[in-house]
């Protein structure tokens, strides 16, 4: 399958690919599949998470922990039942990217990760109990 | 802001058909029974400022060198 994104052209993908959102993305509930393009590494820590239903909808995330190591929070027993898994090892946290023009004002949402369980590609955006910011400054 | 001090069981009403009554407190969380007409939103205030965060990440789509260069 293909998709035309505006950032990198087309980009082809195979279904086992596609992560579901059962729930959606806050705001964005009519998107339920995604794929994450790109590789997050040390160099260039961002991938993006594209809607696979419709191109114009894409957000960029990152690996939080490279930012704030004792980022630390207890998943909902909702989000665990809809994440299908307990297993630490079948889980990847993302935080999504705020760029603004000022791109020196980049901010992260600690407050609602974006968790995948990339075994089964079943991924939710949770909204966390614990004191997080939605706007984490990344760069001093 | 409104102050108000409310006891479990205890309601209090906003317009003509709204009815918010504290169900049960402990430690530090009260639970809340919201009675309103379907066409009244109801959502968690985190939903809200998660919705308006994430509309705002999706706003911008950086190219891989616009990202490339955030890390300069």
């Amino acid at each position: 399958m293909k998709i035309n994104t505006d950032y990198m052209g087309e980009v082809e993908y195979s279904e086992d690919e596609l992560i579901s959102f059962p729930e959606g993305i806050f705001g964005f509930e009519e998107n339920r599949n995604y794929i994450i393009i790109g590789e997050l590494s040390k160099d260039f820590p961002f991938v993006w998470l594209q809607s696979a239903d419709d191109a114009s909808v894409v957000f960029v995330l990152t690996d939080p922990f490279l930012f704030v190591e004792d980022y630390d929070f207890q998943l909902s027993e909702e989000n665990l039942e809809l994440l299908k898994t307990r297993e630490p090892e079948k889980i990847n946290i993302y935080s999504m990217v705020v760029i603004p023009t000022d791109s020196k004002k980049t901010t992260i949402n600690l407050k609602a990760p974006i968790v995948v369980n990339h075994e089964d590609r079943i991924a939710i955006q949770a909204i966390l109990d614990e004191d997080y910011p939605y706007k984490h400054t990344i760069f001093k | 802001m409104l102050i108000l001090t409310r006891k479990p069981g205890e309601s209090i009403i906003l317009g003509d058909n709204i009815e918010i009554k504290v169900l049960e407190v402990s430690d530090s969380r009260v639970k809340l029974g919201i009675e309103a007409p379907r066409d009244v939103k109801v959502l968690r205030k985190e939903v809200i400022s998660t919705i308006e965060e994430n509309k705002e990440a999706a706003m911008t789509t950086p190219k891989t060198e616009d990202l490339k260069n955030l890390l300069k």
